[in-house]
């Protein structure tokens, strides 16, 4: 046989002593070679912008998570000097009380204003400006004594602006602290002075002031707050469930898509998620996803060729006697068939998810909501299943991976959990994701696949630490 | 086929060197266009997508590293195979469970096989066949170069090949089966 072959080969390779069809000479071919090749250059042309599309997206979502990660660190570097600050303005505010009653006392005697209104102490603007980092009750103690001892309306307006006023107090807080107020070294404080008459709103720190909220102690309490200022928290989370998917082949869709039809999938994963003090989260972790499809075709068989044995062929009855004989056999039969084949075929991924977001927590820090927007590489992947290609039914499996290359995926991500504690350690999740593939999963040319899923999950999790 | 220096003139975007180029190599490029494409109204256009594909990346080509004639043939049935899976070539794979019930027309000896009759017995051989069969067999590529071609497994393509093997065999034991009975006659 494989001599045939050889003739066949040979017979066929020496085959170049063809006639040339006139439609072939390059007078008739140079124009249409031409024509093609800028249809090639403008497609390549639109290949290299899509790789910069791609890239741009790409280049976005790393500015994207560089700015949020900028974000955390600068966050954490704003609690640490608001935490320096509190102690110094904290300081520092004693010695304006000192200051300012004291000034007041003096001035009040020598104008002897009267009026019923509110003492407003501009200074406070400092406090004010740093003062969703603190508690109440430090407002409260600054601006009650004032009201509640003097009575009257004394406007202090600073000299000098407000970063300047900064540094004064904390010049005065070394002052202060490193001895009891003396009425000499108050005196010779140059920030304030006393006007009366003057109206508020001139002045360059009204809108700091505490005087100008209306009510310090009405604040309305969001029904989910920041995340608490003192505490950070590791956690695992365990989360499984759902997933909707698409292919995502866009315009460039294979025929067989025609017999396939996603079916409802599944994902499992862990995490670590790391939030931050001031709220903001880092999750990394490990997740499984499994995308179902169904296959089914139908394929009609003209002349299915059958083969009945030991079959009756004939029945013969004897004239006389009346005995009938079978005549038994095989026989070919050439019928009309219809072959269905269903089969289920599955995708199945392994990825590496991270992602940054924001983690808010309810008032009774039952109810915890995490927001978080990154990306997932695909690590290691696998189809098998059936399908119709090329005009016939074909096998693929993991290891012939006809369709999906293996190399390594990035999608984006996006996901939203909702976790109910119920201790101080556990909590039960419900978690949201979708992902969508930038990269181009299929190794078939002018085929794309940029598969999206929607995940629904339910999970737990678990506290490791607080600090 | 072609020397260096028509390439580098090529490569500088010498027209007349292309036109050379193209007249030297129309012949060998008509012919794999002929095995691999069955509809002749293609052909004219597959050879002028070829040829401008020869054009636009034939700095890829190092004379050094393999021959003209090779690239060539590698990139012309490229080509080839790009209509099917374009979908722009009608399907005329037979199923399997067809595969057996295919007619030949003429039947010859094989001793008797002219170069037309082979070539009207592997144009009647059913697509999916005969695509692997010409690559395997006449072009020398691998399995494995096969499966990346065709977008199949390298097993999908040995299977392939034993049933186009398989499929030859009854047309030569049908021939075998006609010279003894007319001999017998």
């Amino acid at each position: 046989m494989e001599s045939n072959f050889d003739k066949i080969k040979k017979v066929m390779s020496e085959n170049t002593d063809n006639q040339l069809p006139p439609e072939l000479n390059w007078d008739n071919m140079e124009s249409g070679i031409l024509e093609k090749m800028s249809e090639l250059q403008a497609v390549q042309t639109q290949d290299s912008s899509g790789k910069n599309r791609k890239l741009l997206i790409f280049s976005l979502t790393l500015l994207a998570l560089i700015l949020i990660l900028n974000g955390i660190y600068f966050g954490k570097k704003l609690d640490v000097l608001a935490q320096n600050e509190n102690l110094s303005i904290e300081q520092a505010n004693e010695g304006f009380k000192i200051i300012s009653i004291n000034e007041k006392e003096e001035q009040l005697k020598e104008n002897s204003y009267k009026n019923d209104s509110v003492f407003q102490i501009a200074p406070l603007a400092e406090i004010n400006y740093f003062g969703n980092r603190f508690e109440t009750n430090t407002h409260q103690t600054n601006s009650r004594p004032f009201s509640n001892d003097l009575q009257k309306k004394d406007l202090l307006k600073p000299k000098a602006n407000i970063s300047l006023l900064t540094k004064r107090k904390k010049k005065r807080t070394n002052e202060s602290s490193s001895s009891a107020p003396n009425e000499k070294s108050i005196n010779s404080f140059p920030s304030f002075e006393l006007r009366t008459g003057e109206n508020l709103s001139f002045l360059p720190s009204i809108n700091f002031s505490v005087a100008n909220q209306p009510k310090q102690d009405n604040v309305p309490i969001p029904p989910l707050s920041i995340w608490n200022n003192s505490t950070n928290s590791y956690r695992l989370s365990l989360l499984g469930g759902v997933s909707f998917w698409n292919n995502g082949y866009g315009n460039t869709k294979p025929q067989r898509d025609e017999f396939e039809s996603n079916k409802l999938s599944y994902h499992a994963g862990l995490n670590y998620i790391h939030t931050s003090k001031n709220g903001f989260s880092f999750m990394i972790g490990i997740q499984y996803q499994q995308m179902e499809s169904r296959f089914d075709w139908t394929g009609i068989i003209p002349d299915y060729q059958l083969t009945l044995t030991d079959t009756i062929l004939e029945i013969s009855t004897d004239a006389f006697t009346g005995e009938q004989t079978e005549i038994r056999g095989d026989v070919n039969l050439s019928v009309y068939a219809e072959r269905k084949i269903r089969h289920f075929n599955r995708t199945r991924i392994f990825q590496i998810p991270f992602a940054v977001g924001k983690a808010w927590i309810s008032k009774s820090e039952k109810l915890q909501l995490d927001v978080l927007v990154g990306g997932s590489f695909n690590i290691m992947s696998n189809n098998a299943g059936r399908t119709f290609y090329q005009g016939g039914i074909q096998n693929y499996n993991s290891s012939s991976n006809n369709f999906l290359s293996k190399k390594m995926k990035f999608n984006t991500l996006l996901g939203g959990r909702l976790t109910y504690y119920l201790n101080s350690n556990l909590g039960i999740m419900t978690g949201f994701q979708f992902q969508k593939s930038i990269s181009n999963w299929s190794i078939e040319q002018d085929i794309k696949v940029r598969p999206s899923w929607v995940n629904l999950s339910l999970g737990l999790a678990y506290y490791i630490d607080k600090k | 086929m072609i020397d260096s220096s028509i390439i580098d003139q090529i490569i500088n975007k010498d027209n007349d060197a292309f036109k050379m180029m193209y007249q030297k190599c129309i012949r060998y490029v008509y012919s794999l266009v002929k095995r691999y494409v069955k509809n002749e109204s293609d052909h004219q256009d597959v050879i002028q997508e070829i040829f401008a594909r020869v054009f636009l990346s034939i700095k890829s080509f190092d004379t050094e590293k393999g021959d003209f004639k090779f690239w060539l043939r590698r990139l012309a049935i490229n080509q080839c195979l790009q209509l099917y899976r374009q979908g722009k070539s009608p399907k005329q794979f037979v199923p399997i469970e067809n595969a057996n019930e295919i007619e030949s027309g003429v039947v010859h000896a094989l001793d008797e096989l002219t170069k037309i009759d082979i070539q009207n017995n592997l144009s009647k051989m059913p697509e999916g066949y005969r695509q692997i069969f010409m690559l395997v067999v006449i072009d020398e590529y691998s399995h494995k170069e096969v499966g990346k071609l065709l977008n199949i497994t390298a097993e999908t393509s040995r299977s392939q090949l034993s049933r186009a093997k398989q499929w030859l065999q009854k047309k030569i034991t049908k021939i075998d089966k006609q010279k003894i009975s007319f001999h017998g006659i």
